[in-house]
């Protein structure tokens, strides 16, 4: 049977895990600044709780992208102070790229069906990585959800739930905390943060779904 | 916060902004990730125990899944032998590195440099995306920026410089740069930009060896037969650690002493693992191997005891100005030259007993065939020139040049290549790159180890832009202070740009950092030499795919070319090396490209070993063809069409010897009543036989016969002054292996090592701290008192002391405050943080051999003291 509340739902977070997987996979472009600035999303964002500074509301755009670029490099690529915002080498400790960790991604992705292609460049524990699996899977919860396909939407909820249980969900907060001691502007604090915040209330409400089911 | 609603609004708003088209890399224009066919991942599903029987070689399995690995033929890069290889991949990760049995180089045999390769691809502090300044430079402010801008931004500086008829305003500095890489670098991209003002890094390397070898028998580089030689004489090279063709020939050395009891003679100022492992080590002061060398000879010919095969070689030497000569006045003319330089005066000099040379000596004449060998312990030096020259001459007055067991011209593969634009401009330079005028003799590999002082004097003008690729020139020259303090003056050079895979101490100086692929990510066709004697062709492919935005230098060049209005023909190192493999014969017959993907190395089983080159006749057809001229007084045949003469009237004129370039068009040496190949000249005009006696040598106001000139500050040195002398280890390279963790776990810091008596002296106990100076830096590192050292002298490797590099290499990576507010267990794990000990070339001033240009590193006079105070 059709769940349309369900659905929106499910939508939702896809967008949203979709929206911050897009915030830290690379500094952002002119046009993803101006639609972040613009009055509905502003509003948006100061409703969840998110305030990306004064700067990023009022700064010439390129002055701002090129503020954005610095802080993003010098958060996450500055050869000698970097944080390495991959699950293996955050949360596991791990000393060297595409460790176990990444490589039980990996595995986990491989799963359900997924990889990183390769010519992406990209590992499989990167946070951003982790967000955009996040966002498709909700996006198929919602996509089965509106189609009636409840067994396939089902499936892909406890990925979800299975995938913060065992990825995500573990290290987001130390992602957080970890971004706020190198970030310069409040920016990207402020969303890694976002994503702490939201992926607490996700394991929250997976929680209670539990329960109630229980 | 907050609660879920919010969040979902907030998704919502963003999606109906458009900032979230599907998924966020779609957005970006790449690919998401897509929905492959579902199913069970095997690697869960699959686990079992395996049975089969067990393997030697070119096989892997996982220990996880026994799944097989996937098996990729490459080449190594870890340092210049480049061995091929055999990378194993599981997932998608490279796992393991093993060696490539069908070699015939290396015969299945590899290093632990080259298995911790490894590393390279995963080190967490390379830079995996192209960086600009911002800030001051050197400041450490980065922006990341993409390769479009990145590029751009080069390609305008470079295409205006051009455009405005100053091409030579762009250099190009390169280190470890060879084989495909090179000639799409230098022979395609940079000689149809038009600039010539191009540095290499070979005068810190061995720069004089090479000029020595090309005034005696051409061209580099020298084989040592260990399959068949009777007996090792060896001065400075610590082969069994470090050499230009490593575990080639170390595996082959210890194959010969383990199962033939092969006797090797070391002579090194400090007990090496080569010297521990050698039959005998006789130590020697620092730079005075040439006495020994040069007592030696005159032993052998002063007693006559010169055996047959070097009597019969003479005939292919040059001993005197008459190229005419015969073997008796080749002889005398040989005595009359080494009659002073008896046993009694080398042991005088070089500390070694006269009767100890003579023993020696007297063996060598004995012993039928054997290797005498060099490597930069004897020859980086003042003079390192003479001491190559004096070990061909003792090579070649017993018989051991280019014979079987001895001393031998190598063998590589000869590669066809796709040449780019045919209407190259003629390229313009700025002279930066020969030291300053007069300073060097023969600079037939440049003097790169001055280019910064050079450039800071201003004389002969500064490039604009300066890019440097596979090269540490801060931390790899003499003289570091020096080295930063230009790199970082914007006056000086106005425009900086880094290519490599890691912020080292030099890519931090840069305005913009290209991050290339690590070379198991890279393409290449490769042509090390052989030490069989036989040449095997090799290509290097990537094992794993790129990490993060980084890419292939050459790929990089093809990319600028574009930019810049000048396509070179091919648009990737790939279709650079596929097209390679289709033009060269031997490769085409056996299946060209997908031969080489597929198997890696290729040696045609019929090539016999090659030896006695020189005795080749040259068949009349060749040397009396119409452009051949006959120099009478040299006995050369030479094609004046080869040479920068302008007409075959100027050609006869100026004769082959004084004609520019005559060298390339070289075609035989009248010797007797016959032309042979004999010794092909490379670089310079000298004459096709085994020159011990130098025409050009004298015209440069030198002895044209290998002689003793002592280094100067060693004559006058106080007493509390020593000799610093510097050495590499087996398991790093001089400066791009110590962020390999694998081998920084064994290897990370360098006590200084000095003789119980100099320790003394200076009331120095072993691990004490001491405080070396010299003319231009001081270092502060541990005393390590041993007597495996010759008094007077203070030893300190190579490879430590980075202060950038990464975090296994220095420390420097994750800042002290992430470390402390969240526990990281990385930071204890790498337990030798507290010491990556001190690297000795903040000590040692750029100077060059005045014959050969190499750096002097083993020259430093220092003084070295007790710390007494923290």
């Amino acid at each position: 049977m059709t769940n349309p509340a369900s659905a929106q739902a499910a939508q939702a977070r896809s967008q949203l895990y979709a929206l911050l997987a897009a915030v830290f996979r690379r500094p952002l472009d002119a046009g993803q600044i101006e639609g972040l600035r613009s009055p509905e999303m502003l509003a948006a964002l100061a409703a969840a709780g998110i305030d990306p500074g004064e700067a990023f509301r009022d700064d010439d755009v390129d002055v701002l992208r090129d503020a954005l670029a610095v802080d993003f490099t010098n958060i996450f690529h500055h050869p000698e102070g970097k944080i390495m915002p991959y699950e293996g080498l955050m949360l596991a400790h791990e000393d060297e790229l595409h460790g176990r960790k990444t490589a039980e991604v990996e595995r986990f992705l491989a799963n359900v069906g997924y990889r990183v292609p390769p010519e992406r460049g990209e590992m499989a524990d990167h946070i951003s990585v982790e967000l955009e699996f996040m966002a498709d899977l909700a996006a198929r919860e919602a996509e089965a959800r509106a189609a009636g396909d409840e067994d396939t939407a089902r499936k892909a909820h406890e990925i979800q739930r299975d995938f913060l249980d065992r990825h995500l969900g573990r290290w987001a907060e130390i992602f957080a905390r970890r971004v706020a001691m190198r970030a310069e502007a409040p920016f990207y604090a402020a969303f890694a943060q976002a994503v702490a915040d939201f992926i607490a209330a996700e394991k929250q409400a997976f929680a209670e779904e539990a329960r109630e089911a229980g | 916060m907050k609660n879920r609603r919010e969040f979902l609004k907030l998704g919502a708003t963003a999606s109906a902004l458009g900032l979230v088209a599907g998924t966020a890399s779609a957005r970006n224009g790449a690919p998401g990730l897509p929905f492959k066919v579902n199913g069970v991942d095997k690697n869960l599903e699959s686990a079992g125990v395996f049975e089969g029987p067990l393997l030697h070689g070119g096989k892997d399995f996982s220990p996880v899944t026994y799944e097989e690995r996937k098996a990729v033929p490459s080449a190594c890069y870890q340092c210049v032998t480049r061995c091929p290889i055999v990378g194993y991949v599981e997932n998608g990760k490279l796992e393991k590195i093993s060696p490539q049995y069908n070699s015939i180089r290396t015969e299945g045999t590899l290093c632990a440099k080259a298995q911790a390769g490894v590393n390279h691809v995963y080190d967490p502090d390379r830079i995996l995306f192209p960086l600009r300044r911002v800030g001051k430079r050197g400041e450490g402010k980065w922006k990341r920026v993409s390769w479009d801008e990145a590029l751009d931004e080069i390609a305008g500086r470079l295409k205006k410089l051009r455009d405005e008829g100053t091409p030579e305003k762009f250099m190009f500095h390169y280190g470890r740069m060879k084989s495909s890489t090179s000639k799409m670098v230098k022979s395609v991209f940079l000689a149809t930009y038009g600039t010539g003002t191009i540095a290499n890094h070979t005068s810190i390397c061995e720069g004089s060896k090479w000029v020595a070898q090309e005034l005696t028998w051409g061209g580099h580089y020298d084989n040592w037969d260990f399959d068949n030689t009777r007996f090792i004489l060896n001065f400075g090279s610590n082969v069994y650690e470090a050499h230009t063709n490593h575990n080639p020939v170390a595996h082959r050395l210890t194959r010969a002493v383990v199962e033939r009891n092969l006797r090797m003679v070391t002579f090194d100022v400090r007990l090496s693992n080569t010297a521990a492992k050698s039959s005998e080590w006789v130590p020697v002061k620092p730079g005075t191997d040439i006495a020994v060398i040069l007592a030696m000879c005159n032993v052998i010919m002063s007693e006559d005891i010169m055996p047959i095969e070097g009597r019969n070689f003479l005939r292919f030497c040059r001993v005197t100005k008459d190229v005419n000569a015969s073997t008796d006045e080749k002889i005398a003319a040989l005595k009359e030259h080494l009659k002073d330089y008896t046993p009694e005066w080398a042991e005088g000099i070089s500390g070694v007993p006269a009767k100890k040379i003579v023993d020696i000596a007297r063996e060598l004449a004995m012993v039928h065939p054997a290797a005498i060998i060099s490597y930069r312990g004897a020859i980086t030096h003042a003079y390192g020139v003479e001491t190559e020259r004096a070990l061909q001459m003792l090579a070649s007055i017993t018989g051991n040049i280019d014979a079987p067991g001895g001393r031998l011209k190598a063998v590589g593969p000869h590669w066809k290549y796709p040449k780019g634009p045919e209407d190259k401009p003629h390229a313009r330079k700025l002279e930066v790159g020969n030291g300053f005028e007069g300073q060097v003799a023969f600079p037939n590999h440049h003097v790169s180890n001055q280019v910064f002082e050079v450039i800071k004097d201003g004389s002969f003008g500064r490039p604009e832009v300066y890019m440097w690729y596979k090269y540490q020139p801060v931390y790899s020259n003499g003289d570091c202070k020096t080295n930063e303090e230009v790199l970082k003056d914007e006056t000086l050079l106005p425009f900086t740009i880094a290519v490599s895979p890691f912020y080292d101490e030099s890519s931090h100086l840069a305005d913009i950092i290209l991050p290339e692929a690590v070379y198991l990510e890279r393409w290449d066709w490769e042509d090390m030499v052989s030490p069989d004697q036989r040449p095997e062709y090799y290509i290097r492919q990537p094992i794993v795919p790129p990490m993060g935005e980084t890419r292939d230098f050459g790929d990089v060049v093809c990319d600028l070319a574009e930019r810049m209005g000048m396509p070179l023909g091919f648009k990737t190192k790939e279709e650079f090396v596929r097209l390679s493999c289709e033009m060269t014969p031997e490769i085409k017959e056996v299946g060209g490209f997908e031969y080489m993907k597929e198997h890696g190395v290729y040696h045609n089983p019929e090539t016999k070993a090659a030896y006695f080159s020189y005795m080749r006749p040259i068949p009349p057809s060749e040397f009396a063809a119409e452009n051949v001229l006959f120099d009478e007084r040299l006995g050369v045949y030479w094609d004046w069409t080869k040479s920068k003469a302008k007409s075959r009237e100027e050609a006869m004129e100026k004769g082959y010897m004084h004609t520019k370039n005559a060298y390339k068009g070289y075609v035989g040496q009248q010797i007797g009543g016959a032309v042979y190949r004999g010794f092909p000249p490379d670089k310079v005009n000298k004459t096709g036989f085994m020159e011990l006696y130098s025409e050009l040598m004298e015209e440069k106001g030198f002895n044209p016969m290998p002689s003793y000139y002592p280094i100067p500050e060693h004559q006058a040195m106080g007493d509390d002054e020593l000799v610093l002398t510097t050495y590499k280890v087996n398991v790093q390279s001089h400066s791009r292996t110590q962020n390999c963790k694998w081998l920084t776990e064994i290897y990370h810091t360098n006590p200084a090592w000095i003789n119980p008596e100099t320790a003394a002296r200076r009331g120095i106990a072993n691990g004490d701290l001491i405080r070396v100076k010299s003319e231009v830096g001081e270092i502060t590192t541990r005393a390590r008192v041993t007597p495996g050292v010759v008094p007077g002298v203070i030893a300190i490797s190579n490879h430590c002391g980075h202060w950038k590099y990464g975090r296994y290499a220095s420390g420097n990576a994750t800042p002290d405050d992430l470390r402390s507010d969240i526990e990281d267990r990385d930071a204890h794990r790498i337990w030798w943080n507290d010491d990556h000990g001190a690297h000795p070339n903040w000590l040692i001033p750029n100077k060059p051999d005045p014959i050969g240009g190499e750096q002097r590193w083993n020259d430093t006079v220092v003084t070295v003291e007790k710390v007494t105070s923290a």
